[in-house]
């Protein structure tokens, strides 16, 4: 019954603006229904996140119940060490996993981007696997290889894992970049004297720079947002941010929490507003991560 | 152009740690999940020790793992007492709060379940005490077990209901946002584009536990529904509730690669398709929505396959009567390896056989993925 009314409350707006927001786009009634469509999905979008930031400010200890303004929480904060621990960890873990699978990724999507046709399709497809495998899959087989190889659950299980699912993403930015470049260059470069390493470094890097930068972001915000595949492979001891968020929601979450997703959450838009406004050209890729 | 063959093969090269890495930690796991799911642990006992008179015995740390009404497999294992392994090797329910145990020396016993967390043992005499000898026997056990089973097949089926109506929604709010935000100017559509994207820098935990805040009996929309004056719903620990979560989580999966799609499409295709006589809807549907079809399938696969195995936000949403598969297996994983396998080579199967049905007209493979990378 409760499914009828979810149904019902969806899909009449969505039914009665299909048929608004696809008509003559010059008639004004579907200009309005466009934009008020995109409203509604817009505050679908942020309501948690409203809900969210508004409460790290209550100064109860509710995240539900609005008691009054505060910034008890972000004081509470500075001073809860399993959550700072929490976070260096997840840093400390984001930030290696990124630049181990990228200098790593770049260096072999160099190497498949060479190999003959067969194996290197064999390759991709093999490359492809983590990232349409669903995650608890990979946590869980992750799982079994260290039981099987003896290698015991902290940071160097934790770090390999988000290694093994960064590293896809990495190759596969830099792919179409390698395709895009332009081979006459390099072999340009040769002719002119250069080293084949020294044409690698000056000529190769250069050119698909903008794929290992997007690929560095995607696994950043991939190893910084991952939950499932940490929760099988850190181990009793290690904890990063979102298993910490993960054990609080059964022992109940704090607006500490959401205090600190506010503090990163501006960070994000701060970041996210620089880059856009000084390199337009790059917003494509940070879209994607 | 001397040195270039050469140095083609070392280029080539480059990609042989990869490679290594490749198969030691992204097929081999893969490989030993289907290997033990086939498999099952054989206990070989050899150590005895004659164990003290005693009325009752409580046996800790024994994990249940909820499906073996009928098979005489899941309770037979290792558990603990004073530090000393005691081992089960046989049972069978007797009635649904005792089981009748067989040890190995011949010896029954009855076991009685207290709040799922202990078992207490009774007239256990000289229970035997044995070291476990492991080892392993190839069987089909893991997956007739599953498929026997009222309860995990409920947990399966309901996985795939609700993964389903997630994806059914995802797609109908998510195309028409894609294809409004792809009618828009390029500036504009850009920005509006990234504040989509704005909401998954936040830990999804978050944004799942935000949602519970507002769905709660005393939350925000029960409070607003109150002061309106219409009644409280109950929509929190529904499947709903699990569903309308999945949707706001997985959304954006299914608006960027559609978006992506549709801003590709050649304009003259929709011009030509107006100045032929065809209205808006006819464009969309003859036109526009068969060029979308790589998005759209990409975008479905994007939001299934996560759907189907989220468990964290069934936990949170759903309580224990919404569990799906994925918190079936992370339940099940610490106790037995074997089972848990097996569930997830069943899931790895769906999901094949989905991405297959879905994406199996364009198996274009540099475009598997391509779609938000």
């Amino acid at each position: 019954m409760t499914d009828l009314i979810y149904i019902a409350v969806i899909a009449v707006p969505v039914i009665i603006s299909l048929i608004l927001l696809f008509g003559n786009p010059k008639r004004k009634s579907t200009k309005i229904s466009r934009l008020v469509y995109l409203t509604i999905v817009f505050i679908f979008t942020y309501l948690p996140i409203i809900v969210l930031v508004i409460f790290s400010f209550n100064s109860g200890r509710s995240t539900g119940v609005w008691e009054g303004f505060s910034f008890k929480w972000y004081e509470e904060l500075l001073n809860d060490d399993r959550i700072k621990s929490a976070l260096l960890t997840t840093v400390i873990v984001a930030l290696s996993s990124a630049v181990i699978s990228t200098v790593f990724g770049t260096v072999s999507a160099i190497g498949i981007f060479y190999m003959k046709k067969i194996p290197k399709s064999i390759v991709m497809n093999v490359t492809n696997i983590p990232i349409l495998n669903a995650d608890i899959i990979t946590g869980v087989s992750l799982l079994l290889l260290y039981n099987i190889l003896g290698i015991p659950l902290g940071y160097a299980s934790l770090i390999i894992a988000h290694i093994s699912f960064n590293i896809p993403y990495v190759i596969l930015s830099v792919m179409p970049k390698l395709k895009q470049m332009d081979n006459n260059i390099y072999e340009a470069a040769l002719d002119l004297g250069a080293t084949p390493t020294k044409a690698l470094v000056n000529v190769i890097v250069p050119q698909i720079m903008p794929g290992i930068v997007s690929g560095f972001l995607l696994s950043l915000t991939m190893s910084m947002d991952d939950f499932v595949i940490s929760l099988f492979t850190s181990g009793p001891v290690v904890s990063t941010l979102s298993l910490e968020i993960y054990s609080m929601t059964k022992r109940g979450i704090t607006p500490e929490i959401n205090a600190l997703s506010t503090i990163i959450f501006v960070i994000v838009i701060i970041v996210l507003v620089i880059t856009n406004i000084k390199d337009p050209q790059s917003n494509g890729k940070k879209q994607r991560a | 152009m001397k040195p270039l063959p050469k140095f083609r093969l070392t280029r080539t090269a480059f990609a042989y740690p990869y490679l290594v890495f490749a198969i030691i930690f992204l097929v081999a796991p893969l490989i030993l999940v289907i290997f033990y799911s086939f498999t099952r642990q054989i206990d070989n006992y050899s150590v005895y020790k004659n164990f003290e008179n005693s009325p009752e015995i409580i046996i800790d740390n024994l994990d249940f793992i909820g499906y073996d009404e009928d098979s005489s497999l899941s309770r037979i294992g290792t558990y603990y007492y004073d530090g000393e392994k005691l081992t089960i090797v046989n049972y069978r329910p007797k009635h649904p709060e005792t089981y009748r145990v067989f040890f190995e020396d011949g010896k029954i016993s009855n076991i009685e379940e207290y709040d799922g967390e202990e078992l207490i043992a009774q007239d256990l005499d000289n229970v035997k005490f044995l070291n476990k000898l492991t080892g392993f026997y190839f069987t089909i056990d893991n997956f007739v077990r599953f498929f026997n089973n009222g309860d995990s097949m409920k947990v399966f089926l309901r996985s795939i209901y609700i993964a389903f109506m997630s994806t059914v929604f995802c797609l109908l709010i998510g195309f028409p946002t894609a294809y409004v935000l792809s009618k828009m100017k390029e500036r504009t559509r850009n920005i509006v584009s990234v504040m989509f994207l704005l909401p998954m820098w936040i830990n999804f935990l978050l944004r799942t536990y935000a949602w519970r805040t507002l769905v709660e009996k005393t939350g925000i929309i029960n409070t607003i529904l109150g002061s309106v004056g219409l009644p409280a719903q109950n929509l929190m620990y529904t499947q709903g509730a699990v569903i309308l979560v999945m949707v706001y989580d997985f959304l954006p999966f299914m608006i960027l690669p559609i978006y992506n799609t549709l801003i590709k499409i050649d304009r003259s295709l929709i011009e030509a398709s107006y100045d032929l006589g065809a209205n808006h809807y006819r464009t969309l549907f003859r036109v526009i929505f068969p060029l979308a079809i790589p998005g759209i399938s990409s975008g479905i696969t994007m939001t299934f396959v996560p759907a189907i195995t989220a468990f964290a936000i069934s936990k949170i949403m759903g309580g224990t009567q919404c569990a799906t598969i994925g918190e079936e297996i992370e339940r099940v994983f610490n106790n037995d390896m074997w089972f848990g396998s097996a569930m997830s080579v069943i899931i790895m199967v769906l999901m094949l056989a989905s991405m297959f049905l879905i994406s199996g007209k364009d198996s274009d493979s540099d475009n598997i993925g391509g779609g938000l990378i």
